[in-house]
């Protein structure tokens, strides 16, 4: 250093331009790390995406569930062609996220199949607040009869909320 | 190749050289600078020289040749560099006087660098003080050439050589005294001064180098204050000189200032001292302000060069930095949505805190309202089992598969069964044993692909 400042002012600026070059090489490498980090967290941003999406998904369906709870809360009415179910069991679920599951299972030990058709697409098909969570039907020997079980379901917010 | 002169300009160019003869009475100046690669001469008033230069900066006077020893050296070297160091020492053996007492300068005997040979040109340090000490009041050029130097290389540069056969002779005549300059092919071998007026003595001249160096033809360029034709008159009388051609040099009078403003604009190009005697005894105060006006404008490059490169860095470290603290509140934010609320820890452990704090707060059966259900794809399904004449026995739906049972008539039927499940983006699984009717018995499961492992 002595040696370059002996040289006067090019001297001393070749040593400022040297001590200027090696804090320009320190800060590049920090750069480079601070560029890895950045890449490192850009990832862990882009792993999230998926369990974003769901949970906008999510939203919009609990947007919609409480929409189409407001208009229809009634238990489903089937048509009038189909007989009244046999056996009619209503459950409620464990409480989640303020939210409470209600099945109502339906059952027709015997029922024509041409009625239980009819039952099966309109379940599927016409109560807002409800959706078919299973189906069961099953054939019998007599002919046209069959045994139908349907499990609906449908969401209320639970009491803790 | 030098221009001829030009009348002179209102305002003389910063980067002029202007040479200054002093011999005549009044001296002569004329610059010299380069426009678009050409050289441009004018003469300069003595009134606006004192006015424009009145430090000498950019000025070249010319030592004249009866104090200044001229040697031909040609050194066993492969460079000029070398050959400097070895002439050294060859010229301490010619000059009458110890090498480290002159000032001396080297100038290339060739004017194309063929070769290493070198012309020394050296003076008494004392005799070259006493001289720019009785130059006091006149302007104190910055480059002291020796007035052979700036002549020869003036000549040719004129008139370059024809031949190796032609004794080349340059005489520069003023009132006091003449330059007598001889060499051939372009290369100087002599310099003398003569007596003004003694016509005989350059004949004499004449005729030993004609002699000595054995060549049959001459030619004399006259140039100075008292060069006219009076002079080559006289010379075409003088018996020595009868088979010479003599000739006038166009503007004889400022030929030599011309000569040394060229010299000085080729020796800048150059970028040395090349001929300069001054250079022994010091740089000039204007020299010495252009080389600390170059080495600050260097050291200022190098400082701006540093700060510049050294200042990128910082700004990209401070923009990288805003990034990372963006990407990071992004992801405390992102987290925080998942997980329902702020999370007390960070980074990678807080993503799986947050993973596992959404599974908790999604109601399985509200995600389950938005996936599309299985039995709307029933009616396909079942227009396909009719129009192939199949039997369902059983058939079960719920959110992840169906499974249905029956009779089919053919494996066929059932290829279009598994064909419709695939349309409609579910994985089939069928199995079939044949009946004691001919027809087959078949089960399976149609598979949400989505829910395949």
């Amino acid at each position: 250093m002595k040696g370059l400042l002996r040289l006067g002012p090019t001297g001393a600026a070749l040593a400022g331009f040297l001590l200027a070059a090696l804090i320009a090489l320190q800060l590049h490498g920090q750069n480079r790390a601070r560029q890895e980090e950045i890449r490192h967290r850009q990832r862990l941003l882009a792993t999230l995406t998926p369990e974003l999406e769901r949970l906008e998904r999510y939203e919009a369906i609990e947007r919609a569930i409480r929409d189409a709870l407001y208009r229809d809360a009634l238990l489903p009415a089937l048509p009038r062609d189909v007989p009244v179910p046999e056996q009619r069991e209503t459950k409620r679920l464990p409480a989640a996220g303020g939210w409470r599951g209600l099945q109502m299972e339906l059952g027709w030990p015997r029922i024509a199949t041409r009625h239980a058709l009819e039952a099966i697409s309109y379940c599927t098909t016409n109560p807002a607040a409800w959706r078919l969570a299973h189906l069961q039907i099953e054939a019998l020997e007599t002919a046209g009869n069959c045994r139908l079980q349907l499990t609906l379901e449908r969401v209320e917010a639970s009491v803790e909320e | 190749m030098p221009a001829d002169l030009q009348s002179p300009p209102n305002r003389l160019p910063r980067r002029a050289w202007i040479g200054i003869d002093t011999t005549p009475s009044p001296p002569v100046a004329v610059a010299a600078w380069r426009r678009f690669g050409r050289v441009c001469l004018a003469p300069v008033p003595l009134e606006r020289l004192a006015q424009q230069r009145p430090d000498g900066a950019r000025c070249a006077a010319a030592v004249s040749m009866e104090s200044v020893f001229t040697e031909r050296l040609e050194p066993p070297a492969r460079t000029r560099a070398q050959a400097e160091r070895l002439a050294a020492g060859m010229l301490d053996l010619r000059l009458p006087l110890p090498v480290e007492q002159c000032a001396v300068t080297w100038v290339p005997a060739d004017a194309h660098r063929r070769s290493t040979a070198l012309i020394a040109y050296a003076i008494d340090r004392n005799v070259l003080e006493s001289r720019l000490a009785a130059a006091d009041g006149r302007v104190d050029a910055e480059r002291l050439v020796p007035a052979a130097h700036a002549l020869w290389r003036w000549m040719t540069a004129h008139e370059p050589a024809a031949d190796d056969a032609t004794l080349q002779l340059l005489l520069h005549a003023d009132t006091r005294n003449g330059t007598l300059l001889a060499g051939c092919g372009g290369h100087l071998r002599s310099s003398l001064t003569v007596p003004a007026g003694d016509l005989a003595a350059v004949g004499r001249s004449l005729q030993v180098f004609a002699t000595r160096w054995n060549l049959p033809s001459s030619r004399l360029l006259l140039c100075g204050e008292t060069a006219d034709t009076a002079l080559i008159e006289a010379l075409r009388a003088t018996p020595a000189f009868a088979r010479t051609e003599i000739r006038l040099a166009a503007d004889a009078r400022t030929c030599l200032a011309a000569a040394l403003a060229d010299e000085a604009l080729a020796a800048e190009r150059a970028g040395a001292d090349e001929g300069n005697l001054r250079a022994a005894l010091g740089a000039h105060p204007a020299a010495r302000r252009r080389a600390a006006r170059v080495q600050a404008r260097c050291a200022a490059v190098l400082l701006s060069a540093g700060l510049v490169l050294a200042g990128t860095q910082f700004a990209r470290l401070r923009q990288l930095r805003r990034t990372l603290a963006r990407l990071d509140g992004q992801l405390t934010q992102t987290v925080a949505r998942l997980a329902g609320g702020p999370l007390p820890v960070s980074g990678a452990a807080a993503i799986e805190l947050a993973r596992r704090e959404l599974d908790t707060r999604l109601n399985p059966e509200v995600e389950a309202f938005g996936e599309p259900q299985l039995a709307a794809h029933l009616p396909d399904l079942l227009s396909t089992v009719a129009l192939r004449h199949m039997t369902l026995s059983s058939l079960t739906v719920d959110d992840r598969r169906i499974e249905l049972g029956g009779m089919a008539g053919s494996e066929a039927d059932l290829s279009v069964l598994r064909e419709a499940a695939r349309r409609a983006r579910l994985a089939p699984a069928i199995e079939s044993e044949p009946t004691s009717s001919g027809r087959l018995r078949f089960s399976g499961t149609l598979m949400r692909q989505e829910a395949l492992p």
